[in-house]
């Protein structure tokens, strides 16, 4: 990767994968993969652009092939803006939030399957 | 690795990249590697709302260059031209040093 790379290393970066999850952590180690050893990392779980949560999960070596894009996180100004928009809740707090999230999900989707027409089957 | 020239000529332009999970980043561009991995200052994220956690990012990201859909240009700056003499040289390169395959 590029040589500016070198300038995040043991600054505390966001992670941004692949299957949407966000990670934080000190980064301590990269490769031309981009794969990434974090320090101290938490998971960000954010929900419906409400609420989010830091999980904390230790040192996470993470495979390069998920990474979408990562860069140092501003400790303040940053933080701030994002604040502004979520507040910080508690792991058991945002896992709830969560499991609602997906409650309503698969109610849209089982509403939209049922208004799908239905044809009748002498038809073809 | 004509892109990555092309990319190269660009740095401190302002551009956009548009990544495969929609996400739309706006910055100037800093570095650009033969994988194509994107590294942008003073990032802005077109659309907080659907991302608000990437507002924590400060001035500098780096981009994965397999995530990247598009990369949004600024059309004056891009010498067209040159990129297709360049590809047509090359091509024509390959083809006169192309061997026969045996049997033809």
């Amino acid at each position: 990767m590029s040589q500016a790379l070198s300038e995040d290393l043991d600054q505390r970066v966001l992670v941004c994968l692949r299957d949407g999850r966000l990670f934080l952590g000190y980064l301590r180690s990269y490769d031309q993969y981009s794969n990434l050893v974090l320090e101290d990392a938490v998971e960000r779980v954010v929900v419906r652009n409400e609420a989010f949560a830091d999980v904390p999960c230790g040192l996470r070596v993470i495979r390069g092939e998920n990474v979408v894009l990562f860069g140092r996180v501003a400790d303040e100004s940053g933080e701030l803006r994002m604040r502004h928009r979520l507040r910080q809740v508690s792991e058991e707090e945002i896992r709830r939030m969560q499991e609602a999230a997906a409650a309503d999900q698969a109610a849209v989707r089982r509403r939209d399957k049922l208004e799908w027409p239905v044809f009748d089957d002498g038809a073809f | 690795m004509f892109f990555a020239a092309l990319f190269q000529t660009l740095v401190g332009q302002v551009v956009t990249v548009e990544l495969k999970n929609d996400l739309c980043i706006r910055g100037t561009l800093l570095s650009v590697d033969p994988y194509l991995n994107v590294r942008l200052a003073d990032v802005v994220v077109t659309e907080p709302e659907a991302f608000p956690a990437l507002l924590a990012l400060r001035h500098s990201c780096t981009v994965r260059g397999s995530c990247v859909r598009y990369v949004h240009l600024p059309p004056d700056q891009v010498d067209v031209q040159l990129l297709q003499d360049a590809t047509r040289q090359v091509a024509s390169a390959v083809k006169a040093a192309r061997v026969r395959p045996v049997g033809e």
